[in-house]
């Protein structure tokens, strides 16, 4: 059990590219921390630092408050699981997860109550005599985890562990991830690109782009109060919408999306007055899919473009039928429940919960 | 379509390389045993004769084939895991990252490119007796004085291993670069792993390069030892089989049988024996490696 600590850690690589800059991350004891971003976005970088697998340029990595950056892998005492496994092909299972023990030279007897201990708790005890290839991907995804967890690792990693997992199978190993994690209180990081597994393991979520931490948070607090655009579109499927705003000082209104919506601007700056500064600038207006409904106020005529039916939902697409002109129109999403009523063409009545509504500033950070 | 695999059709597609194959393999082979067993010698007035068994006989009682068939022994068991082990640490070498590696193996691949009768001559030329000799000049240089020259391709002792060498100069390279691609086949995940899960450096070598590499190491050891049955070209030029047949070999023996005494039959019987010792061999191998490669 311990504490993870990244401070002002930077990965620059030879021919000058960063991977990653100036990240900084404090992972408690025992906690569970998803580092969730596009591909490309440095969080399985983070993860090979911490291992060891590559080198820090800058900054400092520690691990219960002691500084790592230069002690070999074999040191650090983390376990990892990798997303292709990484099994030893020509080993047996129980070879597989010897290996780590015997490398840590301890006794017999003690390995092979460990291998029993672990083989039990992931329902691999059956497996034991056979070789990696002889597996399904599902039972190489838990050896590779028990390989990683029978040296009781001070941190555990894992590198999109499920990604190569289908869809039924990566729900119900997710949800065992999870309460095996919570069981044995292990601290670990877990990175992904997928925003339903971030969502739903991650104690605290680190949303990663280019590089840069963008947000790191409880799972709620991100989805609710997004840092800035990028955070408000990577979380929720499909994510939030984003579009422009403008807010006018004669007429006191908010024009939402070309002037589709209008909303009187007095409420919104008794709830942001930090909004004053921005009236008269263009702005950057954020709604969710599930904000929508064909009821409240303001209501705007929109033209819908496609509707996909879920059978207990809908996302409807379209595009609010404002002042702009049609080249410059935005599409959006709404998220309705029940099943498809609209027709594609058709143009219907649509609002939004206001108190639903983000702000941006015109370069993507939130207002407020 | 499987049907189809065995029709006329697939007889006459593959009828150019089956004659290949019966004219110049399976014909020589088949002519090679029925000569063996006759007394067939070139340019003798006397009548043809089946003798059967006899060339046989006579050939294991020949003290020079006994003598090629122990040096061709030693051959193989000095030369195959010199050469493998160097080719294994030549190939560990050249699969790093570096600016210019690809040089590095060109360089080192360069000796198989060269035909055997040339490397054999440079090497004669290097096996040079007196002091003046570039290998003598060598060993009396690393010695600090204490070597004193001596007459490798015509000692006794010597003789032997300064084929040995050369061989394996000529021979690394091959097995390097099979072993080579053998090493980039081995996924860098493995690797990670096997850090991260407390492996330094010599037991990734134990645990995940040697076996990765078990089938690339299984054949290479197979195709060195069937090259090192066949040595001929650097005994040819180097020694011609002496001093006192301390570098005569099966093929050599053979050759000379054949062509310098122009007894076909007897060097055709040591042609079947080498195959036969050779065939063994494989066969002993192909066994170790299913074996392998069924709890794999």
């Amino acid at each position: 059990m311990a504490t993870v600590e990244y401070v002002h850690v930077d990965k620059e690589y030879p021919n000058g590219s960063r991977a990653i800059e100036d990240f900084n991350l404090l992972v408690e004891d025992g906690e569970m921390m998803v580092l969730v971003g596009p591909s490309g976005c440095g969080k399985s970088t983070a993860l090979r630092l911490l291992a060891g697998l590559d080198p820090v340029s800058h900054g400092e990595l520690r691990i219960d408050g002691i500084r790592v950056n230069e002690s070999s892998p074999q040191l650090r005492n983390i376990a990892m699981v990798f997303q292709n496994y990484a099994l030893y092909p020509h080993m047996t299972v129980r070879r597989n997860l010897e290996f780590p023990l015997r490398m840590m030279k301890l006794p017999k007897a003690e390995r092979v109550r460990r291998i029993e201990e672990t083989a039990g708790m992931l329902g691999i005890s059956e497996l034991l005599e056979r070789r990696p290839r002889q597996l399904s991907g599902g039972q190489r995804q838990r050896v590779a985890m028990g390989r990683a967890l029978v040296r009781h690792p001070r941190v555990f990693l894992m590198d999109e562990p499920l990604s190569n997992l289908d869809m039924k199978l990566r729900t119900r190993i997710r949800s065992e991830i999870a309460s095996l994690q919570k069981r044995l209180g292990v601290t670990t990081i877990y990175v992904t690109h997928d925003q339903v597994e971030a969502m739903t393991l991650g104690d605290r979520i680190a949303v990663l782009k280019e590089g840069k931490l963008q947000q790191c948070g409880r799972p709620q607090e991100l989805y609710d109060q997004p840092a800035n655009t990028f955070v408000a579109t990577f979380l929720g499927n499909p994510g939030m919408n984003i579009f422009r705003a403008w807010s006018d000082k004669v007429t006191a209104t908010l024009k939402l999306a070309g002037g589709g919506w209008q909303i009187p601007l007095e409420p919104l700056l008794r709830r942001k007055p930090i909004l004053a500064q921005y009236v008269e600038h263009p702005l950057l207006a954020g709604l969710r899919p599930e904000a929508f409904s064909p009821r409240p106020t303001p209501v705007a005529k929109v033209l819908i473009e496609s509707v996909e039916s879920l059978g207990h939902e809908r996302l409807v697409h379209f595009v609010p039928l404002g002042e702009t002109p049609a080249a410059e129109r935005e599409t959006l999403v709404a998220r309705l429940p029940g099943p498809q009523v609209e027709k594609v063409g058709q143009s219907i009545e649509l609002g939004f919960d206001s108190g639903q509504l983000h702000l941006f500033t015109i370069d993507g950070k939130t207002i407020g | 379509m499987p049907e189809e695999g065995r029709g006329p059709a697939a007889f006459l597609l593959s009828a150019p390389a089956l004659v290949g194959l019966l004219l110049f393999v399976l014909l020589p082979f088949l002519l090679a045993v029925a000569l063996s067993l006759t007394n067939l010698r070139l340019g003798s007035p006397l009548p043809l004769e089946w003798v059967g068994l006899e060339q046989y006989r006579r050939i294991l009682n020949d003290p020079s084939f006994l003598h090629a068939l122990i040096n061709n022994l030693l051959f193989v068991l000095t030369v195959v895991p010199v050469q493998t082990v160097l080719a294994l640490a030549m190939a560990m070498l050249l699969n790093q990252r570096l600016g210019a590696i690809a040089w590095f193996r060109v360089l080192f691949f360069m000796p198989v490119v060269f035909p055997l009768s040339l490397v054999a001559v440079v090497w004669v030329l290097i096996f040079a007796p007196g002091p003046d000799g570039p290998m003598n000049a060598l060993l009396e240089l690393i010695s600090f004085g204490a070597w004193t020259p001596r007459d490798f391709l015509h000692d006794e002792q010597l003789a032997l291993p300064a084929i040995m060498l050369t061989s394996i100069w000529q021979g690394t390279g091959f097995q390097m670069v099979v072993i080579l691609a053998g090493l980039q086949a081995i996924s860098a995940e493995l690797y990670e792993a096997a850090t991260i899960d407390g492996a330094g450096c010599w037991q990734r070598f134990w645990f995940v390069t040697l076996p990765q590499l078990r089938n690339t190491l299984i054949f290479v050891v197979l195709v060195t030892t069937i090259l090192a049955f066949r040595l001929f070209d650097q005994v040819q030029i180097m020694t011609q089989g002496g001093p006192h047949d301390a570098t005569t070999t099966i093929m050599f023996e053979a050759v000379q049988s054949a062509f310098a005494r122009q007894q076909i039959g007897s060097g055709a019987a040591m042609t079947v024996v080498m195959f036969l010792v050779v065939l063994l061999l494989s066969l002993l191998q192909r066994r170790i490696a299913s074996q392998e490669r069924e709890v794999s």
